[in-house]
């Protein structure tokens, strides 16, 4: 059979590429560039081409797995569903859904839905990284228009929060042609490490880590727009000088098309939802737009299907395993023991588990039942600029694998309660889109926004690779990141390297102490280290919780003492 | 066989570093990384072979298992190559694995079935900024790029770096 091409959308980010892959007897075998979004000049980002790795991948679930005490036992998915159903009986106070939210909206709805009125469970989350939520959350007040990548192009000056580059690569090809149009175009970027972007930038300011905000408070302040933060304390605040602030203000003044690029990854900044409404506020008050970076490629769609629905918060969620009120969680997606704080989660039993590979979850898992991928399913999703995208079915699931609804509706039928059907109309469809959960008042503390410090201290953040998924899960599995980067390494400045000594370090942090190896770099300024969130144990050094993760004072010590 | 007279360039001022073209030829190849990186302080860059007029790999392999095809493409004999890494000692510019693990060393194949059909190799037709592009160095003047050492290009190429 010759092998032909088929495609459906990426969305291991918010730009929702098309992604072709081929297909032969073999099934999905290699990523292929047919045509993709109209202003990249290419194709993919690395990213794209773990859909065909990802859909073979030898270590995929397609048995159920049982848990008798310490012991594990493969056993057939509907034998774990009956061991979950028998554990889950009369019980529905204490329970609680959380389903992953990148997958199609149809999925997400017909999930809720299924735990809800099927199963009677009344408390379903959808879940989405924290960050992503934090920056919906403040973006969710502002009319400030939405850019896609065509727009972007279009620009003539562009202000990158963050490192977008490094992040969302396919976005530097629209952001690379509008700054290479005319004399005057640039781009200009914040960002408390030297990333990818900012060797492309105009004007460089260096923030310190968690100071974003007060800088683009600064700047909204040099622009008149703001007067909760004066100039100057926002300067001091972000570790900069006024000047550099008004210097930015003065060329975002001037421009005639402004897009603001916005990437906030976990761990990376401390206020994400004060610096997505700054940002916003400045896109506005400058007549441009705001070209949203999110990690999950369905955050939007998600977010709109869960306030569509009522599904409940993943933060009410927490302080309610935290007051004692939810005891089990059925998890179906998501790698939710790898996405937070062991502390968060620490109370509750995981009873049922469906994913498509091992995880921190399966492995606390009573019950584990193989779940199918996002291109096995197909549906709608809705991308970064809120525009909707079909994420066609090229692939059926791997032997075994169900998606979240049928899990749930065999759970169902077990418990002999219901069926359900999982389709969608497309009134019901364009109802479930059109509804944005309330917006809500993050500019209101501006004293937050300062970058934390301490004596004796390095500030930890996250260095964007944008390799690691949100949930820590899928690229550790993945055969390519695993070469570039097996281990996680702690980047300090030379100076801070040197000081140090030695090759290897003890990290400590949030009650967590880890050996990392450490590496000199110049991108990292002094007094911060700089560490890729996709590795399991380097994300316990940050504060991971429902309302996002910032940077972390750590303490770094040489590995063996003082020798 | 047709003479493949193109040769992969890079576009200083448009590659990001972002490794989609390491992470497509890795994926192209079943594992074999033929793209390598140059990690140098102040950047890294995609290092692609050249496919030498004169080929000191092929000059320096021992087992005859790198040869240069007659439509001008250097390629390695899977059957071949051992692994010895004497092609990676020869080769000036560093775009050969030394990553003796395998038993194997990668080696770009210029992807001549895809480029002997129309097509582009996967690293550049991967790129997700358009950095890296398949053209006649000669013509790489009339893109109105400046080329340095015959593969690597740019507008401004001295200026970001």
């Amino acid at each position: 059979m010759a092998a032909t091409t088929t495609e459906t959308t990426c969305l291991f980010c918010s730009l929702c590429c098309p992604a072709g892959v081929a297909v032969d007897e073999y099934g999905l075998t290699a990523p292929e560039y047919p045509g993709h979004t109209p202003a990249a000049h290419h194709g993919l980002c690395y990213r794209g081409h773990f859909i065909a790795e990802l859909a073979n991948h030898p270590g995929r679930l397609t048995d159920g797995i049982a848990r008798d005490g310490s012991a594990m036992h493969a056993v057939r998915p509907a034998e774990a569903l009956r061991r979950a159903a028998e554990l889950l009986h009369g019980i529905r106070n204490e329970l609680a859904v959380v389903v992953d939210g990148n997958l199609p909206c149809e999925e997400l709805a017909a999930a809720v839905r299924c735990a809800r009125d099927g199963l009677g469970i009344g408390r379903a989350t959808i879940f989405i990284p924290p960050a992503d939520e934090a920056m919906l959350r403040g973006l969710a007040a502002s009319q400030a228009p939405r850019l896609g990548e065509a727009a972007v192009a279009e620009c003539d000056v562009l202000l990158a929060v963050g490192d977008p580059f490094a992040t969302h690569p396919l976005i530097a090809s629209p952001a690379l042609d509008a700054i290479g149009k005319a004399r005057g175009h640039q781009l200009i970027n914040v960002d408390s490490l030297r990333g990818r972007t900012s060797r492309f930038a105009a004007d460089f300011c260096l923030v310190r880590p968690g100071g974003d905000a007060a800088a683009l408070a600064g700047i909204l302040n040099a622009l008149g727009s703001f007067a909760d933060l004066s100039l100057a304390k926002a300067a001091e605040m972000a570790g900069v000088a006024p000047g550099a602030l008004e210097r930015i203000a003065a060329a975002l003044g001037k421009a005639q098309k402004l897009g603001v690029l916005l990437s906030l990854p976990e761990g990376r900044c401390a206020a994400a939802s004060a610096v997505a409404a700054l940002a916003a506020k400045i896109a506005l008050v400058r007549g441009g737009g705001i070209c949203p970076l999110l990690t999950y490629g369905n955050a939007v769609g998600a977010r709109r299907v869960a306030a569509a629905l009522g599904a409940t918060p993943l933060a009410q969620l927490l302080a309610e395993i935290k007051a004692g009120a939810v005891k089990k969680l059925i998890v179906l997606g998501t790698d939710l023991a790898a996405a937070l704080p062991v502390s968060e989660l620490a109370s509750v039993e995981f009873v049922l588990a469906a994913s498509a590979m091992p995880s921190a979850t399966t492995a606390r898992a009573r019950a584990v039942v193989p779940m199918a991928l996002w291109f096995e399913m197909g549906g709608t999703v809705v991308d970064g600029a809120g525009q909707r995208r079909s994420a066609g079915r090229i692939a059926s699931p791997a032997s075994g694998a169900l998606t979240p609804s049928q899990v749930l509706a065999a759970l169902g039928a077990e418990k002999g309660t219901f069926s359900f059907s999982a389709s969608l109309t497309q009134d019901e469809l364009d109802a479930l889109l059109g509804a944005e959960a309330p917006a809500a008042d993050v500019l209101s503390a501006p004293v937050a926004w300062g970058a934390p410090t301490a004596e004796g201290r390095l500030v930890l953040v996250s260095r964007s690779d944008g390799i690691g998924f949100a949930d820590g899960s899928m690229s550790a599995q993945l055969a390519w990141p695993a070469m570039m980067e097996p281990r996680p390494v702690l980047r300090l400045n030379p100076r801070d390297a040197q000081a140090l000594g030695g090759d290897a370090a003890t990290v400590r942090s949030n009650g967590v102490a880890i050996a990392l190896a450490i590496a000199a770099s110049g991108d990292v300024p002094p007094g911060v280290a700089a560490l890729s969130p996709r590795f399991g144990e380097a994300r316990a050094l940050f504060p991971w919780t429902a309302g996002g993760a910032g940077p972390a004072l750590v303490t770094v010590e040489k590995c063996g003492g003082n020798d | 066989m047709a003479t493949i007279d193109s040769r992969v360039l890079l576009d200083l001022d448009r590659c990001i570093e972002c490794k989609s073209c390491s992470a497509a030829c890795f994926y192209g190849h079943r594992g074999v990384p033929g793209v390598e990186y140059g990690d140098a302080p102040a950047a890294s860059a995609p290092a692609v072979c050249r496919h030498c007029d004169d080929p000191p790999c092929v000059a320096a392999c021992p087992f005859e298992a790198l040869r240069r095809e007659d439509n001008c493409a250097v390629t390695r004999s899977l059957v071949f190559c051992r692994g010895c890494g004497s092609c990676v000692l020869a080769c000036p510019f560093g775009v050969l694995d030394s990553d003796l693990t395998r038993d194997q060393v990668a080696k770009c194949d210029l992807c001549q079935t895809r480029v002997a059909a129309g097509g582009a190799p996967r690293c550049v037709a991967a790129c997700s900024t358009g950095a890296l592009r398949l053209a006649r160095p000669a013509d790489a003047g009339k893109q109105g790029l400046l080329l340095l050492g015959g593969r690597t290009a740019g507008h401004h190429p001295f200026k970001r770096r």
